[in-house]
């Protein structure tokens, strides 16, 4: 897995994919999402919601991947994998794992929204 | 590494597609990189409002999430699941025809199978790769169309009823015992017809001529199987049941005689019913 936190190749795939204008939304959709799945996932923790914890991983997951974001999508998907399994032992520290991924992430995305 | 792949590139003919996915990013991404092929999108945050807007309007292709919350949990929010919009889809007789194509990621695949057991056309793995995006779309719409007009076609030769059951049941070949009639039926001295006009005047006589046989055997309940030059075969009671194929096949015939007899007072043609038979037909295996 790379050791930067978006993939420049898998970046390029979405420049190339879109127009600036489309690129700004679409980081501001994330950067406005994000949040709010991390929020569902401590919510569903804290419940014992198992599928509400695999369902906000998944998505998390998704969507960190097609910025390239690969390390937080990495996280986000071992965590809907044991969440998957049907449990949630183990759950607590992936998602620590993945405040501290997303807390890197965002100044990242918001220089490249800027750069647009 | 610049992967720069010809997303902007026009399709050779775009369609109307939807995409029903809750998550906002992944449906801002695949609408925009499918507008970006030239097709026009609709988006659908849910299952609920995808299957409204589908009977609402045309599309000629959806693309499907299958990971939507089926029942409210917390925050995730309620709607119908990817399962249930794929079965209101594939058993719908208004929607059916149009082809879904299954979003999901590579760790699904079970879920992927289970779609495509129930119907789905194809998939495509998040995150979504353009050019395998845009090579699936226009295959599934080649197909449709290639469906349409098959679906076009049969209507052409066959009764409305035959082929709602053909559209239905789907074509089969297979053992099957039937009571049914067959009729055949030409223009008498045809070639000595053809001989004496251009072809021309002989393909406008033969697009009145079936236009009216056809007219009497549908009518009739029968289903026109055959066309060489102008000999005509049509089935009664094939494949969808009549009560009485031989009588229909006769009535049939008569009216095709009545409809010639109209004919003939604007065409120098007569037609010799060769055999307007009424055949209990042997029992076919």
């Amino acid at each position: 897995m790379s050791e930067t936190l978006i993939d420049p190749e898998a970046w390029e795939i979405m420049k190339s994919m879109t127009e600036p204008a489309f690129l700004v939304e679409l980081i501001d959709t994330y950067l406005s999402d994000s949040p709010d799945l991390i929020e569902q996932m401590r919510a569903g923790l804290a419940a014992g919601d198992i599928e509400c914890v695999r369902r906000a991983a998944h998505s998390l997951k998704s969507n960190s991947a097609s910025f390239g974001a690969t390390r937080l999508a990495g996280v986000a998907r071992e965590l809907e994998m044991i969440a998957k399994s049907g449990t949630l032992e183990g759950t607590g520290p992936k998602l620590a794992a993945i405040e501290v991924e997303y807390a890197q992430l965002l100044p990242v995305l918001v220089e490249l929204k800027n750069e647009c | 590494m610049n992967a720069n792949p010809s997303f902007g590139a026009v399709p050779t003919r775009p369609g109307r597609l939807l995409v029903i996915d809750d998550n906002k990013v992944m449906r801002l991404l695949l609408a925009r990189g499918l507008e970006q092929q030239g097709h026009s999108v609709a988006m659908a945050e849910n299952g609920r409002r995808g299957l409204e807007m589908l009977r609402a309007e045309p599309f000629d292709l959806v693309l499907l999430d299958i990971q939507m919350p089926e029942t409210p949990a917390l925050a995730c929010g309620a709607s119908v699941d990817g399962y249930q919009v794929l079965e209101c889809v594939t058993s719908d007789r208004a929607l059916r025809d149009i082809p879904v194509i299954i979003t999901s990621s590579l760790d699904e695949m079970d879920r992927v199978a289970r779609c495509i057991s129930m119907g789905a056309e194809d998939y495509m793995t998040k995150p979504l790769n353009p050019i395998l995006l845009r090579a699936r779309i226009n295959a599934s719409l080649e197909k449709k169309r290639l469906r349409d007009q098959q679906k076009e076609l049969i209507r052409k030769f066959a009764s409305s009823e035959v082929a709602d059951d053909l559209l239905a049941k789907g074509f089969s070949l297979g053992g099957q015992t039937i009571q049914a009639t067959v009729l055949f039926s030409d223009i008498r001295s045809f070639s000595t017809i053809t001989e004496s006009q251009p072809a021309s005047d002989t393909i406008e006589l033969l697009n009145n001529y079936y236009s009216l046989m056809f007219e009497a055997i549908n009518e009739h309940g029968g289903m026109v199987n055959q066309m060489l030059g102008d000999g005509i075969m049509a089935l009664f009671g094939i494949p969808a049941p009549l009560e009485n194929p031989a009588q229909s096949a006769v009535y049939a015939a008569l009216e095709m005689i009545e409809m010639v007899d109209l004919f003939d007072q604007q065409q120098a043609a007569s037609v010799e019913r060769r055999s307007a038979l009424a055949l209990g037909s042997p029992p076919g295996r």
